[in-house]
């Protein structure tokens, strides 16, 4: 799939609903390419090109172009997000390269390719993004860490609803981190009916709480005690399985710190996503806010 | 009762006929012997002598003595009209006149068989309003077009007007119009609207219609009367045009959704497929319309009960139970609540089309030339069903391979385009004879807005003409494909289109469209909502506002407390939230002691290096090689290094910012001078880094001298 043309597209539409995004990457895809579009969307989101409503109406919306600083400490260098058009980033190469400046384009398999700008000075940045017509968002990943909430924030918004019956329900299995097809329904624990859109509810202490499948999964996890995040300062790499992804904010937190998707591993046979050049401060304020204690990568 | 006079009558016909009930929808002034039956307590006068005392009471307005036997009627025409000043919602008083007319014509009409024509149409008029006229005369009929102001003077409020004439039948149109095809019928026209695959609010002509209103007749799908079946099948042609005509205008105003003789409001359930695992699992759903008005609650089946609730954004309700599915494509499913019934027909063969709103795939009643559809079909047809996309579909499309999540007997073809039209065909296939909708329809491809499209996202364009021969496209006055049968897809991509204006002509029919480049579009991005998490701090604790993004429609107005994060920014107060000053710094082992410089004044940590074994002891053992992390609570910009023999370094973290002389901690101010007014001698060369740390020297020495 073309995921720039996309982006291109999403950037014209500003903002729309569920089944405009679908009828896009539907068109896009080829007729070979599986699609997923809520995890495509997710993917978007993560890298802060676009925001997804999906708790409540299904909608969407370019975010604002950034050029937002990576974390690092031995050069400046920033990623740009949200939207995007041809013509946007055509005036930002043709800027950049009058102020000297190196643009660095990396492709990526699941997402539109990561456009970094490595400045000299920070006053450098400042003058690009002026000239590109764009905002700047120093230590993006920093600053989205340092306002994270944490998982009791989230439960807290969780309201009591009535369990969807009549369709195929899942329950969560924290020791193989899997969805288990359910012929009957527990009392306890987190569960997934496939249905219109996937609804998600955490039976805890008699109350049936509707979550989300992120916020869900780590509220279980912290019942059971079951650590899923690990950490490697030395390569300052987070590993997060498959199958337990990060809150949409956290994920994102994570990716702006290297400014890429995370990369798929299977260290140990586990499915892992690895977001790279991840500070550590960062890396302890997600374990820390989703109730985790990191351990460090075996 | 005592026999009812003309007053009585024409007031009977307005509260039947005209009313509020009426709003809104098309009204006809249909009469017949039955609806005399049902009028005639309106007017005071049992059923069983409605007929006749509704004639007497119209002829006795008649004056055949006269030469024009129509004057009183004409009389009580022009004080109506001033009247209408003062309320116009007063009944024209020659409604019983025109009801006599319609009278006349439904005669005529209950026997197709012996021709229309309207020589036929004034005996019945003649016999029944006991007159000798050949034709009426102009002044009457022009008072259909009174009757039609008065509707739209009232604004719908008591109906839509309906009466017309025909090329065919000028004075005998207007009554035609009105009792052609029965209340009945024309309730049953959603089900001809579903059949032949139109949409609420199309515009088609009669002229298309008429072959298809013929056809349906002979379905057993179709369910008019006997009467309306009979209208149809008629070989007079002239007669199926009027009905056509009708049918045509019924579906400009046509909601999408029906009413049954009851009064109860029908609305439909469709079939969804959505293909998931790359085409191995076909997940099947079941999704009612919400039409305006349907309301949420239980509604009751046959064998079960199911709460049906909106789907947030779109008219549709939540998804049936899995379990109601069998059954709905065994044999339907009937789905009621009070006066809302909400139902699936099942049909042998179901097109399901691809569904902005639903996404995936959805039944529709016929499929559209050159579309691309998924086929579900009962596995007793599939040997039909395979013949005849052999002869009328493109190459490409097939049988899922896995019947994964299908209902049992049942099986899917998928990636069907139907590019030919088909002659005679077995009913069941009636859905898979795309109709004939003449022109250039640019469907898919990444549509910006109307006509415009987004270059690299070309849509394809579905060429229909009348001719069935070959018929030559044009784009941009340079000839680009020729269609064997007039009918074909074209793939705008293929050809490689400059942005800007361009043209399709094929045959007669023409049709322009705009491609536009990434960033030069007309929409105007960023213009419209910010979605993002607004989360609130209250001290140290950050809380969110809900579970995912919501619309946010100031981001960047700074609210004490609310900070908001769109994308990879944060909007917020600084006094809420600031560049990150905490964080961790990776040092290399090697050395005795460590100093670490903000930009701040008091921004400065000193870090020692301490062991049980003695330093030489741990270099030697090689474990000083590597690094170990501290934490730094301000943004860390200079690292000084001590080693053996005291020897310094400085070395600058990434880039170091300018100087500030605000005071970050008093306490420290003296520390950070004097790290900070030294000279390194390790920078001896570094041009840009020497510069920026006699900026921080600058500071430190101005410091020292206030002191």
């Amino acid at each position: 799939m073309n995921y720039n043309l996309l982006l291109a597209y999403l950037t014209e539409l500003g903002s729309g609903d569920w089944a405009r995004f679908r009828q896009a990457i539907e068109f896009l895809a080829s007729d070979s390419e599986e699609l997923y579009p809520s995890a495509l969307a997710r993917r978007l989101s993560m890298l802060g090109h676009v925001e997804f409503a999906f708790y409540d109406d299904m909608r969407w919306a370019v975010c604002p172009p950034v050029l937002a600083w990576l974390p690092r400490r031995d050069a400046l260098i920033t990623v740009l997000c949200g939207g995007r058009s041809q013509r946007s980033v055509d005036i930002m190469y043709e800027q950049a390269s009058a102020l000297n400046i190196q643009v660095r384009t990396v492709q990526q398999d699941e997402g539109p390719d990561a456009i970094f700008i490595a400045m000299q000075s920070r006053d450098a940045a400042y003058e690009l993004a002026a000239l590109a017509n764009l905002a700047g968002e120093p230590n993006a990943a920093g600053r989205i860490a340092q306002c994270l909430p944490s998982l009791d924030g989230y439960m807290h918004l969780c309201t009591e609803a009535p369990e969807p019956s009549g369709y195929t329900v899942r329950t969560f299995k924290t020791d193989s981190l899997r969805w288990v097809e359910a012929s009957q329904v527990s009392v306890e624990g987190l569960c997934w009916y496939e249905y219109y859109r996937p609804e998600y509810r955490l039976k805890v202490e008699g109350r049936c709480l509707k979550t989300t499948r992120e916020v869900g999964i780590y509220s279980l996890l912290r019942r059971r005690h079951r650590n899923v995040l690990r950490y490697e300062p030395t390569t300052q790499e987070l590993f997060v399985p498959v199958r337990t992804p990060l809150p949409n904010l956290f994920a994102r937190a994570a990716t702006l710190a290297s400014g890429l998707l995370p990369s798929f591993q299977r260290p140990g046979g586990v499915p892992t996503y690895v977001y790279r050049e991840m500070p550590a401060s960062i890396a302890q304020v997600i374990a820390t806010n989703l109730c985790q204690t990191m351990e460090a990568q075996a | 009762m005592s026999p009812a006079g003309y007053e009585e009558w024409n007031r009977a016909l307005a509260q039947f006929f005209y009313n509020p009930v009426s709003t809104g929808r098309p009204a006809y002034l249909q009469l017949d012997s039955d609806t005399l039956r049902d009028i005639g307590p309106y007017a005071g006068v049992r059923p069983a002598q409605a007929e006749v005392s509704f004639v007497e009471a119209v002829r006795s307005q008649l004056r055949t003595e006269q030469r024009d036997p129509f004057v009183q009627f004409l009389r009580g025409r022009r004080s109506w009209r001033r009247q209408l000043e003062q309320d116009p919602t007063t009944p024209p008083p020659f409604l019983g006149l025109l009801g006599a007319c319609v009278l006349a014509a439904s005669r005529m009409c209950s026997d197709p068989s012996r021709g229309v024509r309207s020589s036929n149409y004034y005996v019945r008029l003649n016999e029944l309003l006991g007159l000798d006229i050949r034709q009426l005369p102009g002044r009457v009929t022009r008072l259909w077009t009174d009757l039609n102001e008065w509707l739209e003077r009232n604004e719908g409020r008591l109906g839509l007007p309906t009466a017309r004439t025909h090329p065919w039948f000028r004075h005998v149109g207007y009554p035609l119009s009105q009792c052609l095809l029965r209340n009945a019928d024309r309730q049953k026209l959603s089900d001809f609207f579903h059949w032949e695959g139109l949409s609420p609010g199309e515009d088609v002509s009669s002229e298309e219609l008429v072959p298809r209103l013929k056809l349906w007749a002979t379905r057993t799908t179709c369910t008019f009367s006997e009467h309306g079946r009979t209208i149809l099948r008629s070989s007079e042609d002239r007669l199926v045009h009027q009905a056509a005509e009708i049918v045509a205008a019924e579906l400009k105003l046509w909601d999408g959704g029906s009413i049954d003789t009851e009064g109860r409001r029908n609305a439909r359930i469709e079939l969804r497929i959505e293909v998931r695992r790359g085409g191995r699992l076909l997940k099947c759903e079941l999704y009612p319309h919400a039409p305006e008005g349907f309301p949420e609650g239980l509604y009751q089946a046959e064998a079960a009960r199911v709460y049906l609730r909106f789907l947030p954004g779109v008219k549709w309700f939540e998804p049936l139970p899995d379990e109601l599915l069998g059954q709905a494509l065994a044999s339907g499913l009937v789905l009621r609540h009070d006066q809302y019934i909400v139902q699936f027909r099942t049909a042998p063969v179901i097109p399901l089309g691809e569904h902005i709103e639903l996404g995936g795939w959805v039944s529709c009643g016929r499929v559209n030339m050159g579309e691309k559809y998924i086929l579900l079909c009962h596995s007793e047809h599939k040997v039909q069903v395979e013949e005849y996309l052999a002869r009328h579909a493109e190459p490409g499309w097939e049988q899922a391979p896995d019947s994964q999540g299908l209902p049992c007997g049942w099986i899917c073809f998928r990636n069907v385009r139907i590019t030919a039209l088909a002659e005679e065909l077995a009913e069941e296939l009636d859905c898979l004879v795309p109709r004939l909708q003449v022109g250039i329809r640019l469907v898919s491809g990444l549509k910006v807005e109307h006509d415009v499209w987004l270059k690299g996202g070309e849509p394809e364009a579905l060429v229909t003409t009348r001719e069935s021969r070959q018929v030559k496209v044009y784009i941009d006055s340079q000839e680009f494909k020729s269609l064997p049968e007039g009918t074909g897809v074209l793939q705008l991509a293929e050809l490689n289109l400059a942005p800007g204006e361009h043209e399709i002509v094929a045959g007669t029919q023409r049709r322009n469209f705009h491609l536009c480049l990434s960033g030069h579009c007309p929409t105007r991005p960023f213009e419209g909502e910010f979605l993002g998490h607004v989360i609130h701090r209250n001290g140290a604790r950050f809380s969110p506002s809900s579970l995912g993004p919501t619309s946010i429609p100031q981001p960047h107005v700074q609210e004490s407390g609310r900070l908001c994060v769109v994308g990879a920014r944060v909007f917020g107060s600084p006094r809420d939230i600031q560049v990150p000053t905490q964080g961790t710094l990776l040092l290399p082992f090697g050395y005795k002691r460590y100093v670490v410089l903000g930009k701040r004044p008091g921004e400065v940590v000193e870090y020692r290096f301490e062991s049980k074994w003695p330093y030489w002891f741990l270099r030697k053992s090689g474990l000083l090689q590597g690094e170990f992390e501290i934490t730094i609570p301000f943004e860390p910009q200079w690292l000084v290094t001590i080693g053996p023999k005291r020897r310094r370094r400085l070395s600058p973290i990434g880039i170091p910012e300018p100087p500030e002389t605000t005071i970050a901690d008093e306490n420290k101010v003296a520390v950070w001078v004097r790290w900070a007014e030294k000279r390194y001698h390790n920078l001896k060369g570094q041009k840009e880094p020497l510069a920026l740390w006699e900026k921080y020297r600058k500071v430190a020495i101005g410091l020292c001298e206030k002191e």
